[in-house]
């Protein structure tokens, strides 16, 4: 018997149920649209209308089309494209572990850091200059330099060298260079903030929120209260560099979980205009602390923090949540955005590396962790011995990489929220001892998959005053100024 | 068609393989790895038997195995399709993955021979 012919011709995409009886459809390039039961069957079955406005919808959203296939593939192709440039350039972010030493000894650190008058534990100058080498041979046109510890700031020599030898090399090289501090700013003075803002360079700190959070995850070695320095020292930071060079990260510990309101009160009356919700990490110290919180309650804590983030936006207030507007970013626009923790393939060694104090080079900090604890697998060379070729060319990184395509991965190629997700292969290692990983168990997947519900659920009530802030959120521009400005829809 | 049946210890599922490719069945069984034991057998020439059964210190009865053999039902449906559209489209992914990386020449012509 002859096949009926097609009515129209249905481009890749992916769906789930939702909670209300609908269908939530996202294609290749991340364009979504939710359809009813009998709507959905009568599309996939190819007896939709194609006068219909649903028909018109999908074919607008290049779900489907009657017409021409080929210019819907070069239009699909070059968003596809658009939303994987971040493999354009390779490695951008060079994160370089400057001292293992710590004035702190924070109750979730990951790094596992030294004490303060620890001998041994830096960077030494040679070795900064090859990591300089090796940085600068990245074919990317951007370079961010990120000096991450321990407490960077007790290597300042090491600090000052790295910023003063790239800029030489940039000279002839003409990159666009960047320069974070991550610091808890306790040891910040005038002359060193002098030398921050003749390089421009940023800075990255941590609140944990109102003094008695704070104190209690952000412990000083010496046994005193780290807030009453930090607000000190960041104050005086602010008035050398301006408000604007300085940002803060939050960890969430199991006693931020019911605090969120005070934390988020604590970074507006600071000034800060955003933050980031941030799960604990398996590792270093964190492990045992991580055990405390399940992700149900992460996301209970998180729904909470965003309702309230919402609300304090709605009363004018721009405050912004930047997990949540990185997402919306991906889910609403179609360009790509950083964050190497969540990229397809793996950001890890190709979009971020790091560089330990003794040269040795990891994809990602959980890699170099891991080798702290004793398992060097995820160590791609080092830049005294090896060739950029070797540590950025090697079975390593091309395993983790060929590894780590959502695309292909056991559970997340049925999932619906595959065009805007990514994978953490040392992550999935840490959690199931593979690097694919085990997805019905891991806590990084349930954590991701439970905020784009949650976040589709609201993209689906569609309510104006919460979208206004998600674009605001988008385009970086207070609720008032997006005022006048016809926002995109989600049609009903 | 598929069928369910709820014991004292487990709970059994019989699906078609006419109905349902393998797969399906193991995608949806994916799912319920950590929740419950899955175990999947041949039985006789056109069936399968699912047998979920509560995991040791899990928590779980198996009542609440009930619940998981009603989503896995509907999810068994979901990946079945998946796999039907795929059938549809999976090449189109394909070029589409290739054109956006290296810009194929002869597009209509790769698109008639689909």
């Amino acid at each position: 018997m002859m096949q009926k012919p097609k009515a129209y011709t249905i481009f890749p995409f992916s769906f789930s149920r939702t909670s209300n009886n609908e269908y939530l459809l996202v294609n290749e390039v991340g364009e979504f649209l939710f359809l009813n039961d009998e709507e959905f069957h009568a599309f996939v079955n190819q007896r939709l209308d194609k006068k219909s406005n649903v028909f018109l919808d999908l074919k607008g959203k290049h779900f489907a089309t009657d017409t021409d296939v080929a210019p819907i593939v070069d239009l699909l192709a070059t968003k596809y494209r658009t939303k994987k440039a971040f493999l354009r350039n390779f490695t951008v972010l060079h994160m370089v572990v400057i001292t293992a030493r710590c004035n702190h000894r924070c109750r979730y650190c990951h790094a596992s850091s030294e004490s303060e008058d620890a001998l041994g534990w830096d960077m030494a100058l040679d070795v900064a200059r090859k990591v300089v080498d090796t940085i600068f041979q990245s074919p990317s046109p951007t370079i961010k330099i990120e000096f991450q510890g321990g407490e960077p700031l007790l290597n300042w020599k090491a600090v000052r060298e790295i910023v003063l030898y790239s800029e030489k090399l940039n000279k002839k090289m003409k990159k666009s260079l960047e320069f974070v501090i991550c610091t808890n700013l306790t040891l910040v003075d005038r002359e060193k903030l002098a030398f921050i803002k003749e390089h421009g360079i940023l800075i990255s700190t941590s609140l944990d929120g109102p003094r008695d959070l704070h104190d209690k995850n952000r412990v000083l070695r010496i046994g005193k209260s780290s807030y009453a320095l930090f607000i000190d020292k960041l104050n005086l930071t602010r008035s050398v560099l301006g408000h604007e060079n300085v940002s803060a990260l939050m960890t969430t510990s199991v006693e931020s979980l019911t605090r969120m309101r005070d934390v988020i009160d604590e970074y507006i009356r600071l000034g800060f205009n955003g933050m980031f919700l941030r799960a604990l990490n398996p590792f270093g110290y964190a492990k045992k602390d991580i055990t405390t919180y399940s992700c149900d309650d992460f996301i209970k804590a998180y729904k909470e923090a965003l309702s309230y983030i919402l609300q304090v936006n709605q009363e004018g207030t721009y405050f912004e949540e930047y997990y949540t507007s990185l997402l919306l970013t991906r889910i609403l626009t179609p360009y790509c955005t950083g964050f190497m923790d969540l990229q397809s393939p793996s950001g890890a060694g190709i979009c971020g590396a790091i560089y330990d104090r003794n040269g040795d080079v990891y994809p990602s900090d959980e890699g170099r962790m891991l080798a702290k604890m004793g398992d060097r697998r995820f160590k791609l060379g080092n830049v005294m011995r090896d060739s950029y070729l070797k540590i950025f060319g090697g079975d390593v990184l091309r395993e983790l990489t060929k590894s780590s395509c959502v695309e292909t991965m056991p559970g997340c190629v049925s999932c619906v929220y595959r065009s805007y997700c990514g994978a953490d292969p040392v992550r999935n290692y840490v959690e199931s001892g593979h690097i694919i990983g085990n997805r019905p168990q891991s806590f990084f997947c349930s954590k991701n998959i439970a905020i784009f519900d949650y976040l589709f659920q609201l993209l689906r009530k569609n309510n104006e005053n919460v979208i206004n802030v998600f674009w605001s959120w988008i385009t970086k521009k207070p609720l008032l100024d997006l005022k006048h400005v016809e926002l995109p829809r989600e049609s009903s | 068609m598929e069928t369910i049946k709820i014991n004292n210890d487990n709970v059994k599922i019989i699906l078609s393989k006419q109905l349902y490719e393998k797969s399906a069945v193991f995608s949806a069984m994916y799912k319920l790895t950590g929740r419950c034991i899955a175990q999947i057998s041949p039985l006789g020439e056109y069936d399968v038997e699912v047998t979920l059964s509560p995991q040791t210190g899990s928590g779980y009865s198996v009542e609440d195995i009930k619940g998981l053999a009603e989503s896995f039902l509907n999810d068994i449906i979901d990946q079945q399709l998946r796999l039907d559209l795929e059938k549809q489209y999976g090449r189109l992914r394909e070029l589409i993955v290739e054109h956006a990386f290296t810009p194929i020449k002869n597009l209509d012509q790769r698109l008639n021979d689909i």
